[in-house]
C-alpha cells in the first residue's frame, strides 16, 4: 500500500483549485499503472502512450468533471478504459494480431517482472505472448475486465465502477472471461500453457 | 453439483467467494470429477501466469512531452478566447479585431457626446403657469407672468426685452408678444 502525503481526492481537490504541482503529482501515481492497463488492452506500446497522454491531457481539461461521489481512480481508469476502446475499434480495423508478433517494448522497452527482476527466462515471455495472444482475442468488455482483475488486481467493487456495471456482472464475466481465454490457450485439447 | 455448475462458481470458488454448503459441494465434486479438477488446476495457473506478466515502462520523455502538449493546449485556449470577435472582423486576426473594436468605440462615444452639446433645449411654453396671453403693455401682469416662468432661457428673453422697452429702445406701440400655449 502506497502511503502519500495527500490522498488522490484531495490532490484533485487541489487541482481543481488551480494547484498544477497537484496534477503532476497524480501524472507521476497514474501513469504506469496506467500506461499497462492500455497497453494489455491496446497490445500497442505507441498506441498506448497516445492513449495514456489523452488520458492526462483530459484530466487537465475537465478536472471540474470530477465529483468527489467516486474514487479519483475509477473515474481516472474509466476515462482510459473508455479511449483505448474507442482505440481499441479502430485499430481492428487495420490490424490483425499474430501470435509471432514481437511488439516494440520486447525490443526497445526495459521490462521488469512484478518481483523487480530484470532477467526473465525465455519461457515466461512465450507464456506471457500467449496469454497475451489470447486476451486479444476476447470480447473488450471480458478483455477490459479480465485486465483490471488478473493484471492490475483491482477489486471487485473498484472494476465495478469503472466498467459501470453491477458487481455480480463483473464476477459473471470475470469468470466466463477466463474460460475463453482457457478454451483460446488449449490446442487441438492440450493445453498450451 | 455436476460439471456445469462446478464451472459457473470456478472464479467464485478462487476468490473465496463461495457459501459454505457451495463451496463443501464443488470441493467434493472436484474429487471424483477428473476433468473438472484438472480445469481448476488449469484456471489457478492462468490467473498466476497473468498476475505475474512484466511491467511496460512508460518512455522516459513521458512526462515532459505531457507537459509540453500541456502548454500548446493553455496556448490554443488563450488564442481562442479571442474567438468571439471573428463574428465581427470577418477572419481579421485578433489584434486588428480589437482596433476595429476600439474604433467603433470611439466614433460611438464622440457622436453621443457631439450630439448631446448641439441639442437645442426644447423650450416647451406649457411649461407656463401664466394666461394663454402675455401683454407686455401690462407691465403689473406680465411682472407676475414673469415670476412664474420655468423656463430659464424664456425668462432671460422677456426680462431683455422689458429692459428695452423700459429704456424706450422699443416703440410704445410695438404690438404684443404673444406667448402660446403648446397644449392647445
Amino acid at each position: 500500500m502506497d502511503s502519500f502525503e495527500f490522498t488522490d481526492e484531495q490532490l484533485i481537490a487541489k487541482f481543481q483549485d488551480g494547484n498544477v504541482g497537484a496534477y503532476t503529482e497524480l501524472v507521476e501515481r497514474y501513469k504506469e499503472r496506467l500506461f499497462n492497463f492500455i497497453y494489455r488492452f491496446l497490445y500497442d506500446v505507441d498506441k498506448a502512450e497516445d492513449i495514456l497522454q489523452d488520458t492526462f491531457i483530459k484530466l487537465y481539461t475537465h478536472k471540474h468533471s470530477y465529483r468527489e461521489i467516486a474514487k479519483f481512480s475509477t473515474w481516472l481508469y474509466t476515462i482510459a478504459g473508455n479511449l483505448a476502446k474507442t482505440e481499441l475499434r479502430k485499430l481492428k480495423r487495420r490490424k490483425t494480431y499474430s501470435v509471432s508478433d514481437l511488439s516494440r517494448y520486447d525490443q526497445e522497452f526495459i521490462i521488469k517482472s512484478p518481483d523487480g527482476s530484470a532477467e526473465i527466462d525465455a519461457e515466461a515471455i512465450t507464456i506471457e505472448k500467449k496469454i497475451q495472444y489470447a486476451l486479444n482475442q476476447l470480447p473488450k468488455d471480458f478483455k477490459t475486465i479480465i485486465i483490471l482483475r488478473d493484471i492490475q488486481e483491482l477489486s471487485y467493487e473498484d472494476i465495478s465502477k469503472i466498467v459501470d456495471v453491477p458487481i455480480g456482472t463483473v464476477k459473471s464475466r470475470i469468470n466466463r472471461g477466463r474460460l475463453k481465454l482457457q478454451k483460446l490457450l488449449t490446442n487441438k485439447g492440450e493445453r498450451i500453457i | 453439483m455436476n460439471c456445469y455448475e462446478f464451472e459457473l462458481n470456478l472464479s467464485d470458488f478462487i476468490e473465496g467467494e463461495l457459501k459454505q454448503k457451495d463451496n463443501f459441494n464443488f470441493k467434493t465434486h472436484k474429487n471424483i470429477c477428473n476433468s473438472c479438477s484438472k480445469k481448476l488446476e488449469s484456471m489457478l495457473t492462468l490467473i498466476s501466469n497473468m498476475g505475474r506478466m512484466r511491467t511496460v515502462s512508460v518512455p522516459s520523455n513521458f512526462t515532459k512531452e505531457l507537459h509540453y502538449k500541456i502548454s500548446n493546449l493553455d496556448k490554443y485556449n488563450i488564442k481562442n478566447s479571442w474567438r468571439f470577435l471573428d463574428i465581427f472582423n470577418f477572419g481579421l486576426k485578433p489584434n486588428h479585431s480589437i482596433v476595429i473594436g476600439l474604433s467603433i468605440i470611439m466614433i460611438i462615444t464622440s457622436v453621443v457626446y457631439y450630439s448631446k452639446i448641439d441639442q437645442i433645449p426644447n423650450v416647451k411654453i406649457a411649461d407656463f403657469k401664466t394666461p394663454e396671453s402675455v401683454s407686455l403693455n401690462n407691465n403689473n401682469h406680465f411682472a407676475n407672468d414673469l415670476q412664474s416662468l420655468k423656463d430659464p432661457i424664456l425668462k432671460d428673453s422677456l426680462n431683455k426685452v422689458n429692459s428695452y422697452k423700459n429704456n424706450n429702445l422699443i416703440q410704445k406701440d410695438t404690438p404684443p408678444i404673444q406667448v402660446v400655449n403648446s397644449r392647445k
